[in-house]
């Protein structure tokens, strides 16, 4: 919140209550540790200068389809949120674990994300096989059923 | 119970038969990756840095799209690895699009400061 406070692109969907929420929690945190402490947390980066996933992804223009598509929809199981598909309930005999067939679950994203990186290195690189990528692209649209 | 290493077998039989199509795709698009830049010289006309930290983006993004695979097969969680896949695409397109002379050399300093004790890796990055 403090980044997109002083993100004049962002800044307008910091409301007054949000802003609130934001003080009450820093009491809290300050009330644990110190207000130098604080500080020093805000200056914290989860990952090193620009090399944030979503602002080389906003810098890039990425479409947000792809993001989408195997980031955010993912993050439940990335992130271990996904134990109700590793058990089961076998009534009176109680409890089984799970060992679940995630069959496909990102088979054609992949390969549709394969052929896309490779179009924007080819360009760069200066090799032209775009009748082939167009191909298969094609292809994993059918077969994606998209 | 039996051990669910022997259970891959008749996994990988059953599956890609159930998904033949998709697999057989998929393959064609790691072989195809694989030999994307085969018999070419690679050219940057924003240097060589960009060259180099683009081709060893697309040598990552083979290893693990082939790792998706091989777990894909066996019905096996794959949402890690499509997100580190994401996650390189994104890092192409990152460097890529604009500034890329600029970008990649940030990349690789990036690359240099991290790879300085870190012990899960074996070898050395090749990207300075």
């Amino acid at each position: 919140m403090h980044a997109r406070l002083g993100d004049l692109t962002s800044a307008d969907v910091v409301t007054p209550e949000l802003r609130a929420r934001l003080r009450e929690d820093e009491s809290r945190l300050i009330a644990v540790y110190s207000p130098e402490q604080v500080s020093e947390m805000r200056s914290w980066k989860t990952w090193a200068g620009p090399f944030t996933l979503q602002e080389m992804a906003r810098r890039a223009a990425v479409p947000g389809v792809m993001y989408n598509l195997m980031y955010r929809v993912d993050s439940r199981a990335v992130h271990a949120r996904d134990a109700g598909y590793y058990v089961e309930a076998r009534g009176g005999e109680g409890l089984a674990m799970r060992l679940p067939e995630q069959v496909e679950q990102h088979l054609m994203p992949a390969s549709s994300c394969v052929v896309t990186t490779l179009k924007l290195i080819g360009e760069k690189l200066g090799v032209n096989r775009d009748t082939e990528l167009e191909e298969l692209m094609t292809q994993i649209q059918r077969v994606a059923g998209v | 119970m039996p051990n669910p290493r022997g259970l891959e077998r008749d996994r990988i039989d059953r599956i890609r038969a159930q998904h033949r199509a998709a697999f057989d795709l998929a393959e064609r698009v790691l072989q195809f990756a694989n030999d994307f830049f085969a018999g070419r010289r690679l050219t940057c006309e924003d240097g060589e840095l960009v060259a180099r930290v683009l081709s060893g983006l697309c040598g990552k993004m083979v290893a693990t799209f082939w790792s998706i695979l091989v777990l894909a097969e066996r019905g096996l969680p794959t949402s890690s690895l499509a997100r580190e896949l994401l996650e390189t695409f994104i890092s192409v397109a990152y460097i890529a699009r604009e500034e890329s002379a600029r970008r990649a050399q940030l990349y690789a300093d990036s690359d240099r400061a991290r790879d300085q004790g870190h012990a899960c890796k074996a070898g050395r990055s090749n990207i300075c």
